[in-house]
């Protein structure tokens, strides 16, 4: 986490949550099938379902990383009845709050999960709402929760999971959208303006770094992924990790790989892109980091095949976790934290 | 079998009606006559090193026998020349490996069990290897390639004994069914165990969803040189074992009255099989199918006589190993398809067809 | 098939030779009470366990209308339908392997002989992985693998009739095949989606709902009665076949009856639940053991499936604490040392075959 520029900017960057903000509005007469929310009444939309803003929630589950990053984000870390599923150590910000959670490695059984009585859950993948997992958003509506899942990966429709993702929706203001809804859905509006003020500043911070200094054929591939049995797992096209790698000032190396979120690819594969930084994204448990990618790192730097790698010569292997590629609060930090490895010159 | 779907313990593997079958008196395969069978082992042979030269050549780039002759006459770091070297080499010589060890191992496990459908999963091999690399994954927190696979063999030869164990528990020893069935509940109960791992230990899962497919692109040098003694020792042995075999599959009676020691043949099959599954499967995954099918087509090829199904099934094996690692190479560009997975599309297949085109299917 | 002749043991009454006569055979009909008692005593249980604390009251208050909205729903909507749901399928796959065990003379033949394992698996992990299926359309893809593999292996095994042995041999090839299929779809899967596909293979009755508990239940009130009247026939198969040819039963059409009978069984059983360990196995074992007798009983026997699912299940869902384990996990680790014990014991199931 490198919280640069981000206090520096605060007071640019609350302009430019103004601009975000009528952007947002003017954007509610997009096509039904937008993901971008719409205010409608008391309620607010989420991935084409209705989210009722009228009392907001006290009681409120949080699946998934970026979910539960979101939460203590908003400032509800008092109302949570339980956390689950980590990829990673939450943000430093976070941890005091986090370890006084119930927390379950694994997603709760739906027994479990409505033994909280929660009234509000919100989830950070889009695989928490189907009939095996938690149950649909609809079935839990019945019961009197209402469900939330971060709008870059909006299923197709209620109770699917993720091989639909509208590419468009994969952005930092999809992040910031949600960021918005929610805090008028759990009544902390402030608080998410905040929220995204700062991101927005860190993430302008950078484009303002960079900005005029690297020409777009300059721009360095990226390649974020790790070592398996067979090769390399890899984020390809509709992963957030392409939004982060672009606004970091790099283009993702696997970009092409459009069919799904992650694909595995051969050694060769890797060998013939030559990408010129390998970021390995280690994943997942709740006291994971960056470091924990130095066997990894080792295994990659190491292996003779890979010897001619601009990311091996130039020693432009670094750590990296699951969980910054993820769309969320994080995001803004992550942007940071790649433009730091692959522009190491434009900063300090 | 190489799956877990295929490992669900109510395999009727041992249970097979008419599953003791012995071989007919001078039965012979399509190749009749220590000439026919001896020329066609030359020839397979021959096709053997033509796929391997085309497992050196194919692959995500097109290479010529030039590229390969020059990474090693000259040698100067190129792509291609590491390439070369460390991958499609060492990838060809791992599926050559492995290829010889599973169709070996499945002719061994056959013979000992009497059993037509004998693969070296029913030991225990494969669900043995698999609890134990999860274990590594999972609970020691062993997180490279090589780290596992010395769990793995030894997994395998433990899951293996403990078949072995419960299998000669019974007054006659192990007799084959008793072997087959003891093989079938170990590999159940390690199956649910790695089940329960995986299920609750993500990082585990993520590894053990594609070691289970079974795949030689990961193949590396140094995993390579370690598994080679464990391999040519279970292949001498299994070398020696082929007059014994072809005695033991006169029935036990009628080997008893010919010398044959039951129990020492079976002891060094089980012993064979676990040297060579055992590495086979530490270092690739469990490759499913070409255990039991290679030893079958070698049998409809040359008769029952162990002298020639044996070195029949290491060459076919490994050939067909390596045809199925290009194909798999070649039809998902830019990705790949495991080995393990083509074996099954390309071997169910052809082995269906063997099945249909045999009289009785006797064997 | 290998004929069933010399699996008769000596000294086991041949009380039901004659085939003809009704057949009440009162040990038999006793067990099956039992266990049929048994098992919906540990159904009620069942009701009462669990992640969501409730005691007695809270559970007659969801039927009486008293209870809290999540209550109830945990109650009636959920702990119900699963329960009824795990005797159902205990109860057809332990019919199915009863009918199967005694068709094939062979006490270690189980469903997955005609390849509905892999089929089901199959066909549920390609609507998981693939179309994020919801939980009927994952159950109707199962049910749609399990009979497309049933009918494919026997249009593939036959030729001038299908032989057992070739049955097996072309069983093997396709389980083989679908299995890689199977892995595959993992490896392309998200992580997440991996689980919970992981889940339905090993076998689980997690978010069962009341629309499976009524699918297995129907499937079992067609196909219980066919397979309690073609019972009669099943006890001349056991004779051998000549014996019952020699006694005027028709046995071809009478074995595919019951071939059909038993696949359907357990392709419902499996699309429901998925592949859950050793119960079409173990299930006839034991009442056969209690009985003393060669082959089980069929009403027995279901009971006994129903009882042995149930418990598994409630072991899988309340000793793992907040993630259940999936039911197949827990039947496979205490299905294994049974079968374990079996062979241990020098059994004629070591034997035979």
């Amino acid at each position: 986490m490198k919280p640069t520029n981000a206090r520096a900017a605060l007071s640019r960057a609350r302009s430019a949550a103004a601009l975000a903000l009528l952007l947002a509005l003017t954007a509610c007469g997009g096509t039904p099938s937008s993901p971008t929310p719409e205010a409608a009444g008391d309620t607010v939309r989420n991935c084409d379902v209705d989210v009722a803003v009228a009392g907001p929630p006290e009681r409120v589950f949080a699946a998934y990383q970026p979910a539960i990053e979101t939460a203590h984000a908003l400032g509800i870390s008092d109302r949570l009845v339980g956390t689950a599923f980590l990829d990673a150590q939450v943000m430093d910000a976070y941890t005091g709050a986090q370890a006084d959670q119930e927390y379950y490695p694994n997603l709760p059984s739906r027994e479990e999960l409505l033994s909280h009585e929660p009234d509000f859950v919100f989830s950070g993948f889009n695989d928490a709402f189907t009939d095996e997992s938690f149950g649909t958003r609809a079935s839990l509506r019945e019961l009197g929760a209402e469900s939330w899942i971060l709008s870059p990966l909006c299923p197709s429709e209620d109770g699917r999971t993720d091989e639909t993702i509208d590419p468009a929706t994969v952005t930092m203001d999809s992040v910031y959208a949600d960021l918005r809804d929610l805090g008028a859905v759990f009544g902390t509006e402030e608080r998410a303006e905040q929220v995204i003020a700062d991101m927005e500043a860190t993430v302008e911070g950078v484009t303002q770094t960079l900005d005029g200094r690297v020409a777009p054929e300059d721009r360095p591939t990226v390649m974020i992924g790790r070592p398996s049995d067979e090769g390399f797992r890899v984020a390809g096209g509709p992963d957030f990790s392409t939004e982060i790698i672009d606004l970091a000032g790099g283009v993702n190396a696997f970009a092409d790989l459009d069919s799904r979120r992650n694909h595995t690819v051969a050694t060769e594969d890797v060998i013939e892109r030559d990408p010129d930084f390998i970021l390995v994204d280690v994943c997942c448990d709740a006291q994971m980091t960056s470091a924990d990618a130095a066997d990894q790192i080792g295994q990659i730097m190491d292996d003779p095949a890979l010897a001619n790698l601009t990311a091996v010569t130039a020693g432009q292997v670094e750590g990296f976790t699951f969980a910054d590629r993820s769309a969320g609060v994080r995001s803004a930090a992550a942007v940071a934290t790649v433009a730091g490895i692959i522009h190491s010159d434009l900063f300090e | 079998m190489a799956h877990h779907v295929a490992e669900r313990p109510a395999s009727p593997g041992p249970a097979v009606p008419g599953g003791r079958t012995r071989p007919r008196a001078g039965g012979t395969g399509l190749l009749s006559g220590p000439g026919a069978r001896g020329t066609g082992l030359a020839a397979a042979v021959a096709v053997l090193v033509a796929l391997a030269l085309a497992s050196v050549l194919i692959g995500y780039q097109t290479l010529s026998a030039a590229d390969v002759y020059a990474a090693y006459a000259a040698f100067t770091g190129s792509d291609t020349d590491l390439v070369v070297r460390h991958l499609r080499v060492p990838r060809t010589l791992a599926g050559l490996a492995v290829g010889a060890a599973l169709g070996v191992s499945g002719v061994l496990v056959q013979g000992v069990t009497r059993n037509p459908l004998g693969d070296p999963g029913i030991l225990g091999i494969n669900a043995g290897a698999a609890l134990a690399a999860v274990v590594a994954i999972s609970v020691l927190g062993v997180s490279t390639l090589l780290g596992y696979v010395g769990f793995a063999f030894l997994g395998a030869a433990v899951a293996a004994c403990a078949v072995y164990a419960v299998g000669s528990l019974g007054p006659d020893g192990a007799g084959p069914v008793r072997l087959a069935l003891a093989g079938a509940a170990i590999t159940a109960l390690l199956g649910s165990l790695t089940s329960a791992i995986v299920l609750r230990d993500r990082a585990s899962l993520d590894e053990y969803r594609f070691w289970i497919v079974g795949s030689l692109a990961g193949a590396d040098t140094s995993a390579l040189l370690q598994a080679l003694p464990f391999l040519g020792a279970g292949l001498l042995l299994a070398a020696a074992l082929a007059r014994p075999l072809n005695a033991v599959a006169l029935g036990d009676e009628l080997a008893r009255s010919l010398g044959t020691r039951l129990w020492l043949v079976r002891g060094a099959s089980a012993l064979a099989v676990v040297l060579l599954a055992g590495a086979a499967t530490a270092a690739a995954g469990p490759i499913g199918f070409v255990g039991v099918a290679v030893p079958h087509i070698a049998r409809a090829l040359v008769g029952p006589d162990y002298r020639w199904v044996l070195p029949w099934s290491a060459v076919l094996a490994p050939a067909l190993l390596l045809a199925a690692d290009i194909v798999g190479r070649v039809v998902v560009r830019p990705e790949e398809l495991q080995v393990g997975i083509v074996t099954a599309f390309v071997g169910a297949p052809f082995f269906i067809l063997l099945v249909r085109r045999r009289r009785t299917a006797g064997l | 098939m290998r004929g069933s002749s010399g699996v008769l043991p000596p000294g086991t009454g041949v009380v039901r030779a004659g085939g003809l006569s009704v057949r009440v055979h009162w040990p038999e009909a006793a067990l099956g009470a039992l266990l049929g008692a048994l098992a919906v005593f540990m159904a009620l249980v069942s009701l009462a366990a669990g992640d969501f604390a409730m005691g007695p009251e809270e559970v007659v208050g969801a039927f009486t209308g008293h209870g809290s909205v999540m209550a109830t729903h945990v109650i009636v909507e959920m702990r119900l339908p699963r329960a009824l749901t795990g005797l159902g399928v205990g109860a057809a796959l332990a019919l199915s392997g009863a009918l199967l065990q005694r068709l094939a003379g062979n006490p270690l033949v189980s469903p997955d002989i005609v390849g509905i394992n892999a089929g089901a698996t199959s066909g549920a992990v390609l609507a998981i992985v693939v179309f994020g299926g919801t939980a009927l359309s994952i159950a109707a893809s199962a049910l749609g693998g399990a009979v497309a593999t049933a009918l494919l292996l026997y249009l593939l095994a036959y030729r001038r009739g299908v032989s057992g042995q070739r049955l097996v041999l072309v069983g093997i090839a396709l389980t083989a095949m679908l299995g890689a299929a199977t892995s595959y779809l993992l490896t392309r899967a998200e992580l997440t989606t991996a689980q919970r596909a992981m889940l339905w293979i090993t076998g689980s009755l997690a978010n069962r709902e009341w629309a499976h508990a009524v699918t297995v239940g129907a499937a079992l009130a067609v196909l219980m009665p066919v397979a309690l009247a073609l019972g009669r026939s099943l006890s001349l198969l056991q004779l051998g076949e000549d014996t019952a040819t020699a006694l005027g039963g028709r046995v071809q059409p009478a074995r595919a009856a019951l071939l059909l009978t038993a696949t359907a069984l357990a392709a419902m059983a499996t699309a429901v639940a998925g592949p859950v360990a050793f119960v079409a196995l173990v299930a006839p074992q034991i009442t056969r053991r209690i009985l003393r007798e060669r082959s089980a009983g069929l009403w027995p026997a279901a009971a006994c499936g129903g009882l042995l699912v149930v418990c598994a299940d409630l072991i899988a869902r309340t000793a793992f604490g907040g993630s259940e384990l999936p039911v197949g996990v827990v039947t496979g680790i205490m299905g294994a040392p049974y079968l374990l014990y079996l062979l241990a014991r020098g059994s004629r199931v070591g034997r035979s075959g």
